[in-house]
């Protein structure tokens, strides 16, 4: 599973690498993996072994259209008519490491209730990579469950400066 | 009698008794003679077999009497003896069963004691348990409830000026620490 997983993220970040755009392909392929992992509908579209791999491509075309790079489009064409859609967020998480790793950096993987603009997100790589010590590349993840503020996970570091966490320790208190 | 003897004698040629012919006297004494010979040599021995065959006998019969009679006061001891270690083997069972019963009056009413001391301690402790758990339910939806009313009022003060403000706190205090 974990090879399989690998050998995907390997084949995705050499394609990106020759296309020349590594960071724009794996942040949308991040993104499509997001949805498809959150989205209990898409996921069980892509992953139907009763549905014919031609729909399934045409379903994520129809998602992406408009919205990606070709490359991107083809890339999880490639892993949907492979029958492997439901790994399809595995396989872009490992990508953006792998895509951070060869380019010196490593992945934050930040949740937010909202979604943050490219301005907050290069102050906050600038922040990440002054308290860490290495440079950052920002994945972030809109999730309404943060209700406000952040969690910032780098490797096993996890920074939570979320309003969850603090409402979470209210009732641990009470 | 003496009046019939004179009688008799009355009756003998010189009215005496004493025969008139000392002839007769003489046969008397040989035919006594012979008379007593054969008695003494025949009848006498006999008699004395008799005797003595009647005396061993009476011995034995006393002997065997005597046996018996010694039986009869064995068995008769012996089962005297035998009555009194009835009688003791009676009382010694009597007061087994009354120590048997005595005790188990004593052991069904520990138990009985344990039994209700158990029941009372498991139903003081189900009652304490039941009061924690209780406690802490009522504690965990106070808190439920609280936190939930919290989180609602956060969510209807968050517009997206107070998210941007919580990410800009966020990376300031990254900055700061």
């Amino acid at each position: 599973m974990t090879d399989r997983i690998n050998g995907y993220a390997d084949a995705m970040l050499a394609i990106a690498q020759a296309e020349g755009d590594v960071k724009g392909i794996s942040d949308e392929l991040f993104a499509v993996g997001r949805a498809v992992d959150t989205n209990e509908d898409l996921r069980s579209a892509v992953s139907d072994s009763r549905l014919p791999a031609a729909r399934k491509i045409q379903i994520m075309d129809d998602l992406l259209d408009g919205k990606a790079r070709a490359a991107t489009k083809g890339l999880v064409s490639m892993v949907v008519g492979a029958g492997r859609g439901a790994d399809l967020g595995k396989i872009a998480a490992v990508l953006a490491e792998r895509a951070a790793t060869s380019s010196g950096k490593q992945v934050a993987t930040v949740r937010s209730a909202v979604a943050l603009s490219a301005e907050q997100q290069g102050r906050l790589a600038t922040a990440l990579a002054a308290k860490l010590g290495t440079e950052v590349d920002i994945k972030v993840i809109q999730d309404p469950s943060v209700v406000g503020g952040l969690i910032t996970t780098v490797g096993d570091t996890v920074i939570d400066g979320s309003v969850r966490t603090r409402l979470n320790r209210l009732r641990e208190s009470l | 009698m003496l009046t019939q003897l004179q009688v008799i004698a009355a009756e003998g040629p010189n009215g005496r008794f004493i025969p008139s012919d000392p002839k007769e006297l003489w046969w008397a004494i040989a035919a006594f003679a012979v008379i007593f010979y054969f008695i003494a040599t025949k009848g006498f021995p006999l008699i004395g077999k008799a005797l003595t065959e009647g005396q061993d006998a009476a011995v034995a019969d006393a002997t065997a009497a005597e046996a018996a009679i010694a039986a009869s006061r064995a068995k008769i001891a012996e089962a005297t003896a035998q009555l009194g270690d009835v009688n003791a083997e009676s009382d010694r069972i009597m007061a087994d069963a009354q120590e048997t019963a005595k005790q188990l009056r004593v052991d069904s009413t520990s138990r009985t004691q344990q039994l209700v001391n158990d029941m009372w301690a498991k139903a003081q402790s189900d009652v304490e348990s039941m009061k924690t758990q209780a406690t802490a339910d009522v504690q965990a939806e106070v808190a439920s409830q609280a936190v939930g009313a919290a989180e609602r009022v956060v969510r209807a003060s968050l517009d997206d000026a107070g998210q941007a403000a919580l990410v800009d706190n966020y990376i300031s205090r990254l900055g700061v620490s």
